[in-house]
Formats: structure tokens, sequence, C-alpha cells
């Protein structure tokens, strides 16, 4: 079988990455984490709460947890400036903690 | 509706041909067939006399202001075919220029996907024939589809783009986290030649699982349909090529009865 250089590779999987998001229902799930649900199958121990988001992509995790973020309305709808890519950087290790709940 | 895509990453080995041969096939057993045109060339949409050049709407306008979402504007693009029950959805030179404009932007792999959630109900089949190269629309096409169909040349060089195509699609599947069927099928086939023969054999090797048992054997009827505007079975409905496409039409549809109920049983 033919050999793909791992940097085509990595491209190729950001690229489809960046198509193939679909954050269409990520701000409900986050409304679901923040106001949490009393259903006892929504939770994996007392005061915990899962917020589930799609697996998904081929290409690195960092990548993975931007999308995410960029995804919910509330930072989807800043311009793109020095700020919001701050807030997208402090905010990584909170998306890769609702990620693991996958 | 079952939605197939037509897709290589090769050029030239029967994509277009295959989307109105099977189209033509089921809008023969009375199905309503939507054919969706990807290719910036338009060959698609120049087989049925439309012109790619001078058409005001196309697949290239749903891409824009979340008219893939608007059903009157998608059915306003959606043009009639000289066969009663087929449609199309044209292609316009316009799309050659979509990957610079949106291929940056989040989720625009999924347009086509809405486009046909929105008319999920109006047709029974969509066949959508994909450009050659790895792109935005190319990636629509296998994001939307339940079963990738893909045509190869029986000669070496085939083989090359049948890799890419096949390594393609793992890496979409991999993106979208689910499996998609795809069947191989030979094209140009001629029996005459060696390397048609030991081209189909390495495929067989190579692809055990996916090559259908049957070719597409190279057939003059298919120029002459094309040239007449016509679907190959309406112009001749017993010749090679049209036969052969009757038994892969077959084959397609009773590998997804298959899965449906394997999916039910589950």
């Amino acid at each position: 079988m033919r050999h793909v250089s791992p940097s085509n590779e990595s491209r190729i999987a950001g690229y489809l990455d960046t198509l193939l998001v679909d954050h269409s229902n990520w701000d409900e799930k986050l409304a679901l984490a923040t106001n949490p649900p009393i259903r006892p199958q929504d939770t994996n121990k007392p005061g915990h709460y899962l917020l589930t988001t799609e697996e998904f992509g081929c290409g690195n995790r960092i990548q993975k947890h931007i999308h995410f973020l960029n995804g919910l309305m509330i930072l989807n709808q800043l311009p793109s400036s020095r700020l919001k890519t701050n807030i997208l950087h402090q905010c990584l290790p909170l998306a890769a903690e609702a990620m693991l709940c996958d | 509706m079952r939605i197939w895509s037509i897709a290589n990453q090769k050029g030239g080995v029967g994509k277009t041909t295959s989307v109105v041969s099977l189209g033509g096939l089921l809008a023969e057993r009375g199905a309503r067939v939507l054919l969706i045109d990807l290719d910036p060339h338009g060959s698609l949409t120049s087989y049925f006399r439309y012109d790619p050049d001078s058409l005001e709407t196309s697949l290239y306008d749903l891409f824009f202001n979340q008219r893939c979402k608007d059903l009157d504007y998608i059915h306003k693009v959606i043009k009639p075919t000289s066969r009663k029950g087929v449609d199309l959805l044209p292609a316009t030179t316009a799309l050659a220029t979509l990957e610079r404009q949106v291929s940056g932007q989040d989720g625009m792999g999924l347009v086509l996907a809405k486009t046909l959630a929105q008319l999920w109900d109006d047709y029974d089949y969509a066949l959508l024939d994909t450009p050659p190269i790895l792109g935005v629309l190319l990636v629509n096409a296998l994001a939307a589809c339940q079963r990738l169909v893909i045509p190869t040349q029986t000669e070496h060089l085939a083989l090359k783009g049948l890799e890419r195509m096949v390594h393609t699609l793992k890496m979409v599947m991999s993106s979208q986290n689910r499996q998609l069927p795809y069947t191989i099928v030979p094209t140009l086939f001629d029996r005459r030649t060696h390397a048609s023969l030991t081209t189909l054999k390495e495929m067989r090797q190579i692809y055990p699982e996916h090559v259908w048992q049957e070719a597409i054997p190279i057939d003059t009827k298919f120029r002459d349909a094309s040239h007449e505007g016509l679907f190959p079975n309406e112009l001749d409905s017993l010749s090679r090529g049209v036969r052969a496409y009757r038994h892969l039409l077959a084959e397609l549809d009773q590998a997804q009865e298959v899965k449906r109920e394997t999916r039910i049983a589950q």
C-alpha cells in the first residue's frame, strides 16, 4: 500500500475536521451542563453532570478543542481578534475537560 | 431517500456516465430521482443541455446565507430533465471558486447533507456526481451520502486514484465517526486487452470485499446517448453497457437493503 507522509496526513485531517465539524447542538448541551438535569442517568456521580459532545475529527486534539469552543454561540459571535484568541487559549483546559466526558 | 455518491479522485473513469445510467434505470422503474452535479466542469449539467456558464442559479448558491435550509430556494435551483421523475441540481462554473471562499469555515462540508435533509420526502434517490479532486465539494458528497460508488477504469494508473480515494474515504469516516460502505465498480473494461484483465485481477486482490463481481464494458452507446442528450437506457435498453448498469443497480439496492435489515435486527 502507498505511504502517505505524516505532514500531508495531518494537513488533510485538519482540513476535513474544519469542514465537517457540526456544532449545531453544542449550545444546547452546554446549557444542559450548566443547568444540571435531575435525571440520574445524566450524572456519573453525585454532584457531577455529563456534558456529552460528539466524538469528531481525525486531526489533532487541540484543534478539536478549538472547534468545540468556536462552536459555542458565546464565542462564535465574537469577531476575530486578539481578545478572542486569548479567550480561546485560556479556555482550552475547560474544553479538554468537557470533551473527556464523551 | 437513498443517497449514493459516485466518486473517484481520478478523472475520466466514468463517473458522469454512471450517474446518468443509474438515474435512467431508476426512472424506468418509477423512482423519483435527483441528480446532483458537484463538478465545476458541469459535465452532468451539460448532458441535459443546461449551460454551466450561463445558468443563473446552481448548487453554488446553496453554500451562502443559509439557503441550504430554505426549501423554496432549493426548489428554485432544481431543474427538470428530459425524463419525467428525474431532476437535476445543476453546477455552474462558479463552483470552481467555492474552495477559496468557504473552505476555511467550520461545517462547510455539511451543506449538501442539510440540503438533502430538506428534500428527504421529495425523492427516492439522490445520485451525486463529484469532482476528481479532494476539496469542499467532494467532502460534501462524502458527508451526505449513505454509500460510495467508486468507478475505476481497468487500467494500471487508475489503481493509484482508487487507492487515494479509499484513503480519503477512511479519513472522512474517521472525522465523522461513522462507517460508509463503498463499492468499487470496474469500468471501461475491454476483455480483449491484457491491461484490462490484469488490472481487474489486481483490483480484486487488493480490495476483495469491495470490488463488484462484474464490470462495465466499453460501449459506444454511452457516447451516442450523451450526444443525443438521452439516458443510455432510452437510447438502447438492451445494450451491453445498460445491461451491466442494470445488474449494478440491483446489487447496490440489495446491499443497502441488507444493511437496513441488519440495522433493524440490531
